[in-house]
């Protein structure tokens, strides 16, 4: 093999890696073999073994998990899992494209066991999480009904505040300090309402929104762990 | 050889490598500085040196040299500050096995 098969054989190795990944990891190994010398491919390219290694390095690089694993002797760095027989005999068997190995999958009987313990867990936690899903329906409803409540007291003390007012207009022609009374505190109530009628504003602008935002991110929570475990 | 490196010390040793230069330094030099101290197979390099740029403690600029361009990299402030803290580690660290090392040989 020589510098530009390695190189050409790299690049395939690394088709999973972004497109930025790639470019400067292909360009630093091809500054490389620039810098070392025609006179020094030979040697380069036994040192770095084969494309597989280099590219098996890199991915495990990127993989902030591995960071632990192996360890660099005087003698170069060492990682169980590349002297390990299977790696070796990965390495040797080319027609496998893939770096790693598949994620095991599980064979037939395990499946099956995996449902009849499903099977087996409804009946205990079937009813568990049905309560669960009622008390949350309880406590949305009743903060439904909460925000119900205040805005229609909103209305009626805008409403409640304008008849006071009128009526207190009209007692002032009879009774002039009672009627000045009543339309005060007619004015009185219809602020009070104007208050609550923003409150209303509020919840329904700021805080319903943030709530069904805060809702979807709790059902979301398991995926994104899932995702981010992928 | 009965000592191990660790990924500590190796990412100590390529900012000591790199910081010698003040205008930054290119792959091949790194390595063959680095294989003065310690013998490390060409393929571990690149990892390290990624691994020390994507925490902002090298840079790496691009310059023309010999009608291609060559990758340089440098340490940044954060680097610098990396490095020292691993310096005194390691004087404390190397300091303590010495005196043990050398105590042993008082009582012969």
């Amino acid at each position: 093999m020589n510098r530009y098969e390695f190189m050409r054989e790299l690049e395939i190795l690394l088709s999973d890696l972004s497109p930025q990944e790639r470019a400067d990891a292909l360009s630093y190994y091809n500054d490389y073999f620039d810098d070392a010398g025609q006179s020094n491919e030979e040697n380069v390219l036994k040192e770095l073994k084969s494309p597989r290694e280099v590219s098996d390095k890199i991915k495990d690089g990127l993989n902030e998990a591995s960071k632990n694993q192996g360890s660099f002797t005087e003698n170069g760095y060492t990682d169980s899992r590349y002297t390990h027989p299977d790696f070796m005999a990965n390495t040797q068997n080319k027609t496998s494209n893939s770096p790693y190995p598949t994620p095991k999958k599980l064979s037939g009987w395990q499946i099956f066991f995996i449902i009849l313990l499903a099977l087996i867990a409804i009946p205990i936690f079937g009813p568990i999480a049905f309560g669960a899903i009622s008390v949350i329906f309880g406590i949305v409803l009743t903060i439904i009904c909460i925000v119900l409540t205040i805005t229609i007291l909103a209305f009626a003390l805008l409403i409640l505040g304008v008849v006071v007012f009128v009526v207190g207009i009209v007692t002032m022609f009879s009774v002039p300090f009672a009627g000045v009374l009543t339309s005060g505190v007619g004015i009185i109530v219809f602020a009070l309402g104007i208050l609550l009628g923003l409150f209303t504003i509020w919840i329904y602008a700021k805080a319903v929104p943030a709530c069904i935002r805060g809702f979807v991110a709790l059902c979301r929570l398991p995926f994104k762990n899932r995702r981010k475990m992928a | 050889m009965v000592f191990n490196t660790g990924a500590a010390l190796l990412d100590a040793i390529v900012l000591a490598v790199v910081s010698k230069e003040a205008d930054g330094t290119y792959g091949y030099k790194i390595t063959q500085d680095v294989r003065e101290a310690i013998d490390i197979s060409e393929s571990t390099l690149y990892p390290v040196l990624r691994r020390l740029q994507k925490d902002d403690c090298l840079s790496v600029y691009d310059q023309e040299f010999g009608g291609r361009n060559r990758r340089y990299y440098k340490v940044t402030q954060k680097g610098v500050v990396q490095l020292n803290l691993y310096r005194a580690e390691w004087k404390a660290y190397s300091n303590k096995i010495s005196k043990i090392f050398g105590g042993n040989d008082l009582n012969e």
